[in-house]
């Protein structure tokens, strides 16, 4: 008998659904577990038992009532950087500690509408910026695969919460990888939806233009349950699609057979991890044998999407990010005497250094005598970026690529060097600039044992072929299970230890 | 382009960020490397390209004007740092 903490949404809802357990006691089960593992993971910054319990009970009572939906009495957990009501909302920042939202986000509105249970608010980078969630204010995520490498980020807290056990799914948003390299590097599933799929409204703003929310989950059909929960029209937000989206729940399994899948030339070049290549080609190989076909394509401007992502993401941030001025919400310098400098020392000790960066680089990419050669030049790469996508979908219904260079490193290893760091997001960025969706499926582990991505690049409003795709993967190459989520919850998982596939788990 | 300490100096001062003189010498070399690493884009022919601010067609999100209820003051005034009389509380600003 597996532990429920091991249970993916939709087994966990079917035993619900027939009575088997109840609300309360699967909320308790993860509450335990985050008791006894968070310490070693870091991936909550807040966790939040009462509102748990309270919304387990809420639940039951519907199921009781017969008015339950799919969701409901799922236990789950969001990124830090989402708008809840009475509890606090960070964003991993010291601008933020403290900051208790009056009012919810869409998406936890639509969820809690839906009847899940929040365990509480997951890890990030600072403001969600960075590529390992070592810019915490509240300290790095730690990887559930082993210990002394990282998360991935931005997203961290929610992709190592979910390869932990500690939640059944999560939410997280993705700028330019931020829910993809997460999932990567801890083995799990995570779908950066189209841009305007998923109602902003009360995310807090890093790039937005670029800002997409997105779920984490153990696997693919668990992804499409939560993406037909929460992708939808939302009037508070001016960005977002007013389209019908198809159900991605209802023809999962219809499968490959006649698909076209395109490789992109750009994302197999210099300085990719041969494991990470060969994994790659397996998942390939995977959609051929049942029925795909796939083809050399090419992306050519995607090569120049590093600079122009950092640009004008960063732009975009120094202009979300002047609302911190310590007047409204948030941290307030003690020491200022004017408004100048009440703004200055806000600022200088509310945010933290990678932030600070990219205020930086923004500013200085929209200020005088740089606005065109750098901000506008990068808007017009973004164009060309998006069009060299238009035209592989005219010969591809998906690009498949790697999620990043390399698996999960070492925590430390590259925060010296913000540039190397930019660099590792190299196959995800350019997915952001032009608007698409994308999912990531774990499709092995490379020779340390550490987890590795495949990431399918769909048109826009795509995601319903994406998860087909994703589940017709996951179909033939089995699901990853962390050491720790395979085991009984103990700490004694020992670091380093290779990962395990669902099969030789139950073996 | 480079991004020496004056530079640093005149962008933090731009962008109303208090850095203390370490800052300012590690975002200096920070940002020189970046910036120097996004000269690429200079290279690039972008020749009659037109700059895509957003990648959706959307113009002016209209919906009816419809009167709803919307945050009350209590709760918004709540979240501030400093309040006095139902109003934001900020330094002296008129000598």
């Amino acid at each position: 008998m597996k532990e429920l903490h091991e249970l993916p949404v939709h087994e966990l809802a079917g035993l619900l659904a027939d009575r088997k357990i109840g609300a309360r006691e699967v909320a308790q089960a993860h509450l335990d577990r985050i008791a006894l593992l968070q310490q070693d993971v870091n991936c909550y910054i807040s966790i939040t038992p009462e509102v748990a319990l309270g919304q387990a009970d809420a639940a039951q009572k519907r199921m009781d009532g017969g008015d339950a939906g799919p969701l409901t009495g799922i236990p789950m957990a969001f990124k830090d950087n989402m708008c809840t009501k009475g509890v606090q909302t960070s964003c991993a920042s010291r601008m933020l500690e403290g900051f208790v939202p009056p009012y919810n986000a869409t998406v936890v509105s639509t969820l809690q509408k839906a009847g899940t249970v929040m365990l509480g608010k997951l890890n990030m980078d600072e403001f969600a910026m960075g590529s390992t969630n070592e810019n915490s204010y509240f300290g790095p995520v730690r990887n559930p695969w082993n210990l002394e490498r990282v998360s991935g980020g931005s997203s961290g807290g929610s992709a190592a919460a979910v390869a932990a056990g500690l939640a059944p799914f999560a939410l997280g948003s993705d700028t330019g990888g931020s829910i993809r390299l997460p999932a990567s590097f801890c083995g799990v599933v995570g779908m950066k939806p189209t841009y305007g799929a998923v109602s902003r409204f009360g995310l807090v703003a890093f790039a937005s233009s670029l800002d997409q929310i997105g779920p984490l989950a153990s696997n693919v059909r668990d992804c499409a349950w939560v993406l037909d929960a929460i992708m939808g029209h939302d009037p508070m937000d001016s960005t977002s699609a007013p389209v019908k989206h198809e159900s991605c729940t209802a023809e999962l399994d219809a499968g490959v057979k006649g698909m076209s899948f395109g490789l992109a030339r750009e994302y197999f070049g210099e300085g990719l991890n041969g494991d990470i290549r060969k994994a790659v080609m397996k998942a390939v190989q995977v959609l051929e044998a049942q029925g795909a076909v796939s083809g050399e394509c090419s992306v050519p401007a995607a090569e120049f999407g590093i600079s122009a992502y950092y640009l004008l993401s960063s732009a975009e941030a120094s202009a979300n990010l002047a609302r911190y001025d310590g007047i409204r919400f948030g941290h307030r310098s003690a020491d200022a005497t004017d408004m100048k400098e009440l703004y200055r020392l806000t600022r200088g000790e509310g945010f933290g250094r990678e932030v600070k960066t990219r205020i930086l680089l923004g500013t200085y990419a929209l200020s005088s005598g740089y606005h065109d050669a750098l901000y506008v030049k990068a808007l017009k790469v973004r164009r060309m970026i998006h069009d060299d996508f238009i035209r592989a979908f005219e010969t591809h219904d998906i690009l498949v690529s790697p999620v990043s260079p390399t698996t999960a490193f070492r925590l430390g290893e590259k925060t010296a060097d913000p540039l190397q760091m930019y660099l590792g997001d190299v196959y995800t960025v350019a997915v952001n600039l032009a608007g698409l969706p994308a999912l990531v499926v774990p499709c092995g582990l490379d020779s340390d044992g550490m987890p590795i991505g495949v990431q399918l690049i769909g048109k826009p409003f795509s995601e319903k072929k994406l998860l087909q795709a994703g589940q017709a993967i996951e179909q033939a190459l089995g699901r990853f299970v962390s050491p720790m989520a395979a085991g009984t919850g103990s700490t004694a998982n020992p670091v380093g230890q290779c990962g395990k596939t669902e099969e030789e788990v139950r073996a | 382009m480079n991004a020496d300490r004056n530079t640093i100096h005149h962008v933090a001062n731009l962008a109303a960020i208090h850095l203390n003189e370490d800052e300012e010498k590690n975002f200096s070399r920070d940002l020189d490397a970046i910036v120097g690493y996004m000269a690429q884009l200079m290279a690039m022919d972008t020749g009659e390209v037109q700059p895509m601010e957003h990648v959706l067609s959307i113009r002016n999100a209209l919906r009816e004007d419809t009167a709803v209820n919307a945050d009350n003051r209590e709760a918004l005034l709540s979240v501030a740092p400093k309040t006095e009389e139902g109003c934001y509380l900020v330094p002296n600003v008129v000598e």
